[in-house]
């Protein structure tokens, strides 16, 4: 336990002394720290997901796309307000979300990876065909956020937009977690008939659970699409969903430092393996192949990986 | 037929097949408020599958249960427990990664209202919803004995008590009817009269009616007001411990033809 205490303190220490350096490191820098925070987002998605609610998807980056092309062309073509498009990319992806559940209700693991799947492919291939609104192959071009007349024109300016809604986010996350759903996705994991027969409405819950993990995944997008400033259906690629899925088992889906941590991972990991070109997948298969065996609680869980391997040290020595 | 405001539990002709096994097969009977029924038979008797029927976590193929009026078939599983029907099950069902405290608040839960937006913001209402939820699982930790073990998780206890926690949980949902699963199963003759005095005190103190099933005859003999037998899916005998004893049909289910010539 102190251990964990210790590595959390760590952790968050680590997270602000990188908020500050990209804060005051340029365009550069708090273009980085924007992406983190947006994939945070995603981050959080996963964990009320897969974390919270046992279930599976490769399917996120639909939400994200829906989301982003929702809030582009709210704002593009209707005029509306940046925030408002952010809030309906969540809405919009939510009810998507609702949609994906059903397959949740009557299918599990493997199965509803291939169902979640699909999904992404059709909406990308949906927003490709669709060229009358979403520009199809010739992309979206997405003005800058602009909140009550003052334009975020940096993305230093931005990120005092984002890191507050983050933090809130991360903060609803939390909730969510010790929520009546919360308790009820937790005890259907664990034991689906117990559950149910202690009056959890399995397929409420799951809905719950999908739509409000479509929801952050939206407004992540719809943020995202602001940020970039041009969508492509390239930018939302099957392999968008599995980066998301790598970036949380990474982070730790069992954390609330956990999103955070897998966000910092995607972004700052192509910056640091630059050099190894597109040998870069290599290393993101291999850093997930060996957390999954290692560390499956992910880097937030480090802790408990050297306090058992302090541990054994301890007993061989005694 | 008809049903009265009186009948607590009523079973009608109740069958259940599973591909051509009759696990069930037009069972009927009464239960009256307050007592406490055993539900005995040898393995395979079709005991489970009755307990299974009567919370919906199976659907029988003929037949009716009444509860205080209700059609429990027309419900879904998830909504047996408002009725105020709570089980437990023989190969432990508990939410074994959580705490006990945890394990009960979850079983208590159906009684309140779920408002999404008001947990996720933490209004004032989450709050006193949850307080009064925890303070609830407090008293039913106090009665039930549980108090050392309240912050464990589950999976890191006993097997006696990880069944105690499961009897806690049914009873942190405030029941009028507790199914029992072999609830003295892997006891030792200690715990079994343990369990025998807090069931008595259960319908004594908070008039829950008990169904149980179980193989120590020993505790069904001596807490049972009422006691049912099942034999391949159809019931053979009921009655009082005094008539189902003696009676030479059950003798001849539990040591078969010799048995009841000896």
């Amino acid at each position: 336990m102190g251990n964990q205490l210790a590595l959390r303190v760590f952790y968050i220490i680590g997270v602000v002394v990188l908020l500050i350096v990209l804060l005051m490191g340029g365009h550069y820098g708090n273009f980085l720290l924007s992406t983190i925070l947006v994939y945070t987002l995603v981050g959080m998605s996963l964990r009320i997901l897969i974390g919270f609610g046992g279930q599976i998807s490769i399917g996120h980056a639909g939400f994200w796309a829906i989301g982003a092309y929702t809030s582009g062309l709210l704002v593009v073509k209707l005029g509306m307000p940046f925030v408002v498009g952010v809030f309906f990319g969540g809405i919009v992806a939510a009810v998507f979300g609702a949609f994906v559940a059903l397959p949740a209700l009557r299918v599990q693991g493997h199965y509803l990876a291939i169902a979640t799947l699909a999904f992404a492919l059709f909406v990308q291939q949906g927003l490709f065909e669709w060229e009358s609104l979403t520009g199809g192959r010739h992309g979206l071009y997405v003005p800058r956020p602009e909140i009550a007349g003052i334009l975020l024109k940096t993305d230093l300016v931005y990120n005092y937009f984002l890191l507050p809604l983050v933090i809130l986010f991360g903060w609803i996350t939390e909730n969510f977690r010790k929520s009546h759903t919360g308790h009820a996705l937790m005890a259907l994991k664990m034991s689906s008939i117990a559950a149910q027969t202690a009056g959890i409405n399995r397929t409420h819950h799951l809905f719950v659970a999908f739509m409000v993990s479509a929801f952050y995944t939206g407004v992540s997008g719809a943020l995202y699409a602001h940020l970039i400033g041009y969508l492509s259906t390239e930018t939302f690629t099957l392999g968008v969903s599995l980066s998301f899925l790598t970036m949380a088992v990474i982070g730790g889906l069992d954390s609330s430092l956990g999103p955070i941590l897998g966000a910092v991972f995607l972004t700052l990991a192509p910056e640091v393996f630059r050099g190894l070109k597109s040998a870069q997948l290599v290393v993101y298969g291999v850093t997930l192949v060996l957390c999954m065996r290692f560390l499956p609680g992910g880097l937030a869980s480090l802790a408990n990986i050297i306090g058992s391997g302090l541990g054994t040290q301890k007993r061989q020595k005694t | 037929m008809s049903f009265g405001k009186h009948e607590f539990l009523k079973i009608e002709n109740l069958s259940m097949y599973f591909r051509g096994l009759k696990a069930l097969n037009r069972v009927s009977f009464l239960l009256e408020k307050g007592l406490i029924c055993g539900l005995i038979g040898p393995n395979g008797a079709g005991k489970t599958t009755l307990l299974n029927c009567l919370t919906r976590v199976y659907y029988p193929q003929a037949g009716r249960v009444f509860f205080n009026g209700h059609d429990v078939l027309a419900r879904p599983i998830h909504r047996i427990a408002e009725l105020g029907i709570c089980r437990t099950f023989q190969n432990l069902e508990l939410f074994k990664e959580a705490t006990v405290h945890e394990n009960l608040l979850i079983g208590c839960l159906f009684r309140f209202q779920s408002n999404l937006v008001a947990d996720l913001f933490g209004f004032p209402a989450t709050r006193r919803k949850f307080a009064k939820a925890r303070k609830e699982v407090d008293s039913v930790i106090d009665q039930t004995g549980l108090n050392p073990y309240a912050h464990q998780k589950v999976s890191a206890l006993p097997f006696g008590v990880q069944k105690t926690v499961e009897l806690a949980r049914a009873l942190a949902g405030q029941p009028q009817l507790l199914l029992l699963d072999e609830p003295a199963a892997g006891m030792n003759p200690e715990e079994s009269l343990q369990l025998a005095e807090m069931l008595r005190q259960l319908r004594g103190q908070q008039n829950i009616t008990i169904l149980l099933i179980e193989h120590d005859m020993r505790l069904i003999m001596n807490i049972c007001d009422q006691i049912i037998v099942l034999d391949h899916g159809e019931k053979i005998c009921e009655g009082p411990p005094s008539k189902v004893r003696t009676d030479p049909q059950v003798i001849k289910a539990y040591l078969g033809e010799e048995g009841s010539n000896a």
